[in-house]
């Protein structure tokens, strides 16, 4: 094979002779495995996302209970916070020069 | 036009749970992909590995809920994936490209028996075919992949500069670079083939 360097069609021609080996027979099945490998280890995350945009009944549903879940839990705190509160006026009042104290006594509603 | 109309049908309908439509893409384009990433990274067995990433990978996006079809072909699409899936590995492998030859078994060439003729002509194509990968692979990567797109797949310039991401102009400095250096490094070989 003789070549004018100069010429691009020349260039081209001997270019093409580097060939591409064809896929293999089962490429496609190859793929179709990873794709399945793929899906069957993504993040528990992921799948639970997945399945959420697939069904979102099923997604606000869980919504809600975790939002009931939630406000009742913050409930349960806030309550538990009022003898907290009571405590928090106390050291306002012992320490009124304090900027704590000061922002103490604020919180609990009553003046340093 | 039309094969990318049906390329796109193809997409709706993989989006909407058709695995024969995926079978069909992967049809089309399945030896194009995999032709193109051999010629960056001249390995066999790797370039086929990669070929099969480009494809889950696609099908994983065509699954996404905010995937959107892009304005380019869906060919052009591939091979965005499959040029980010060989530079990937070419990166991560952190060696010159040229490394893959070391590990080149004798089977993982794109020449074997069946290709006919003497076993001289078998030798002298081979020879050749080595020759030719090598320059390719002294080519720096967006040069080469450029040329590759251009001179295997008849990709025109604007379609090379939506893969490369690119402008135009930069494409065909690209190739034109990547032509005048091999035309210097092929002048050799091509004179004593």
């Amino acid at each position: 094979m003789k070549m004018d360097t100069h010429d691009r069609s020349g260039l081209d021609g001997l270019l093409q002779a580097h060939q591409a080996p064809a896929p293999r027979g089962n490429f496609q099945q190859h793929v179709w495995r990873r794709i399945r490998l793929r899906a069957a280890a993504a993040p528990t995350y992921q799948r639970v996302w997945g399945r959420m945009q697939a069904q979102p009944v099923v997604a606000y549903a869980l919504l809600l209970v975790l939002v009931g879940v939630a406000g009742s839990t913050l409930g349960a705190r806030v309550n538990r916070k009022d003898s907290s509160l009571d405590f928090a006026r106390r050291v306002a009042v012992l320490q009124p020069p304090t900027l704590a104290g000061s922002y103490l006594g604020l919180y609990a509603g009553g003046s340093p | 036009m039309v094969q990318d109309e049906q390329d796109r049908e193809w997409l709706a309908r993989i989006r909407a749970g058709d695995d024969h439509a995926f079978d069909a893409l992967m049809d089309r384009y399945q030896r194009p992909v995999l032709a193109f990433i051999f010629r960056m990274v001249p390995d066999a067995a790797a370039a086929e590995d990669m070929a099969q990433e480009t494809f889950v990978k696609a099908y994983r996006a065509i699954q996404r809920k905010r995937f959107r079809p892009t304005k380019a072909a869906v060919s052009t699409w591939l091979f965005q994936i499959a040029r980010n899936v060989a530079r990937d590995a070419l990166r991560k492998a952190k060696r010159k490209p040229l490394a893959f030859f070391d590990q080149m078994p004798e089977g993982s060439s794109a020449f074997s028996a069946q290709d006919g003729g003497s076993p001289a002509e078998h030798a002298a194509a081979h020879e050749l075919q080595q020759i030719i990968s090598q320059a390719l692979q002294r080519l720096p990567a967006d040069q080469r992949s450029a040329l590759i797109l251009s001179v295997y797949h008849e990709c025109s310039q604007a379609e090379i500069a939506a893969i490369l991401r690119c402008s135009i102009k930069s494409v065909e400095s690209r190739i034109y670079r990547a032509r005048n250096k091999l035309d210097a490094w092929l002048r050799p070989a091509g004179g004593g083939v």
